[in-house]
């Protein structure tokens, strides 16, 4: 090459500045982090004996678990509902997803652009808020109870259920659709026709991972008074009864932990029978 | 096999199929119409539900709380910071240890995907609790909960971009005798500083949204604004410091979505 073009040297330079941005940015993060935990109280020298401190604290006060009050009935039937309850939201909130999705998506818009907007602004309306903030809101409208344990994980897993499944539509592949709508196939015949075949793994896998969501989310919902194991959570840690509350925690990880693994387990099974 | 036998066949699989499905649905149609009969029958006192009564307590907006609340929502903005930047760089040698195939060996990639599990299987409010326990109530314990509950995501998604890495930048640096630094350098940063980023400002938009809750165990932010308004029992409050935390996540989710599309 002889003498460089000024375009190419200009675009060069703009590259250039565009991979030092996200340096610059690192770096500001960096300069600022002082000055951040200053405005929050906290003492930098603290962070550093801090995991020491913490070792000590759960090794002294949270260990060894004390397990007596995991094997009560009423903490059984406690169990119990957390699972209901998983169980129960998860069906509901795809029931009510799988609409959102389907009017949602971009590529299949069933109901005109209106809709389509308004099911999006649904879904985001659902995910924006933090899920204990729905028990909150369900708590103080229902009462206490599994129920509005039930309508808060509801519209949790309506709002991310319904954004992943639109995202699994928008990237099914458009030619299916294009061949049948040219053959008048009504909005209907084009998700079961065009899309589903497309999206079935991908939304099974959706609705496991809903599953492992709501689950994880379903046994601290009792903390804010919508029942399930989160209730006995409260009042160990209300009591101060620390060793308790680390039993109910190894329970509480060691279930969604199982849970977690037969989804992995089903969602890989879906794989294979669709592979 | 003649014709008539592949027929036969293929109806029999085709009816055992069906079969197949029709018990998977029925298993689940049971399995969720228990549930719900749990809850709704056999839980639910509908005496205690006032939707009426607790729409008109949601009603209320209490404008004299918001002038209070500049203070709780930066908070809960620095509590998301800082628990991101403590995530990330607590996420780097999980990481490093989580790669299939990578450095840390077997037990090093055992040893990654537990803590990574470990990480996402803890709810956010309940590392709130245990590190409220731990280190006293304030924004430190909001830090290092969502820093320990980032780790799990952010390790995840960035080893999961090193094993995806074409591997022929790197077999041509090395090829052209490039040291291990200069592969991570020229071969590896380019490709994955970018992708690295991006999850983190996923992350930082998810943590916005836990910033806020958080407080409601003792760690400081909206949450313990949240928290003191529910103790006086002010609805009021309790509305106006919710929508407060609604324009701050739009904020956050928006400003996450801006920066992910500028690093495209």
């Amino acid at each position: 090459m002889s003498a460089p073009v000024p375009a190419l040297q200009r675009w060069r330079r703009r590259r250039r500045l565009r991979a030092l941005l996200p340096l610059l940015g690192l770096l500001v993060t960096g300069l600022m982090v002082p000055g951040w935990l200053e405005r929050l109280d906290v003492d930098p020298v603290l962070l550093r004996s801090m995991p020491g401190e913490v070792a000590q604290v759960l090794a002294t006060r949270y260990l060894p678990p004390d397990f007596s009050v995991v094997a009560t009935p009423g903490f059984l039937a406690a169990l119990a509902g957390t699972l209901h309850v998983a169980v129960a939201a998860t069906a509901l909130g795809l029931l009510l997803a799988v609409p959102l999705a389907w009017a949602g998506a971009g590529n299949l818009r069933p109901a005109g652009r209106v809709l389509q907007w308004l099911a999006r602004l649904a879904a985001m309306v659902c995910r924006s808020v933090h899920e204990m903030v729905w028990v909150i809101a369900a708590v103080t409208v229902l009462g206490f109870g599994l129920l509005p344990g039930l309508a808060a994980m509801t519209l949790f897993c309506t709002g991310f259920a319904a954004r992943l499944m639109a995202e699994a539509l928008e990237a099914a592949d458009g030619a299916p659709l294009q061949a049948l709508r040219a053959a008048g196939a009504s909005p209907w015949q084009l998700l079961r026709f065009a899309a589903w075949p497309q999206v079935r793994v991908a939304w099974t896998g959706i609705a496991l991972y809903s599953w492992d969501v709501v689950f994880r989310a379903a046994t601290i919902i009792g903390f804010f008074g919508a029942g399930g194991i989160g209730e006995y959570l409260h009042e160990a840690v209300q009591r101060v009864e620390s060793r308790q509350v680390s039993a109910i925690v190894l329970v509480v990880v060691a279930m969604v932990l199982v849970g977690e693994t037969l989804s992995a387990l089903a969602r890989a099974r879906v794989g294979r029978a669709s592979g | 096999m003649t014709l008539a036998a592949q027929v036969q066949d293929l109806l029999a699989r085709r009816r055992s199929r069906a079969w197949r499905r029709l018990r998977w649905a029925a298993g689940i149609t049971v399995l969720v119409g228990w549930s719900l009969g749990a809850i709704v029958l056999g839980d639910a006192d509908w005496s205690r539900v006032g939707a009426g009564r607790g729409l008109r307590l949601l009603w209320a907006f209490d404008p004299g709380v918001l002038a209070g609340l500049a203070a709780p929502a930066l908070d809960s903005v620095l509590i998301a910071l800082l628990g991101t930047v403590l995530g990330a760089l607590l996420a780097a040698p999980v990481a490093v240890l989580g790669i299939r195939r990578g450095p840390g060996g077997r037990a090093g990639y055992l040893l990654g995907r537990g803590l990574m599990v470990l990480s996402r299987s803890v709810h956010e409010v309940m590392w709130g609790l245990l590190f409220v326990a731990a280190v006293g109530l304030g924004a430190l314990p909001g830090i290092l909960a969502l820093a320990v509950r980032s780790v799990g995501f952010l390790a995840k998604s960035t080893a999961e971009a090193v094993e995806d890495l074409p591997p022929a930048a790197l077999d041509g640096l090395r090829a052209a005798g490039a040291g291990p630094l200069q592969c991570l350098r020229h071969g590896l940063l380019p490709c994955l500083l970018p992708q690295w980023l991006g999850f983190v400002l996923f992350e930082l938009e998810v943590n916005v949204r836990r910033a806020t809750v958080v407080g409601l165990v003792g760690a400081g932010g909206l949450g313990l604004a949240l928290q003191r308004q529910f103790a006086a029992y002010n609805w009021g409050g309790v509305v106006a410091v919710l929508s407060v935390v609604l324009a701050l996540v739009a904020v956050a989710e928006g400003v996450s979505a801006l920066g992910r599309r500028a690093l495209r």
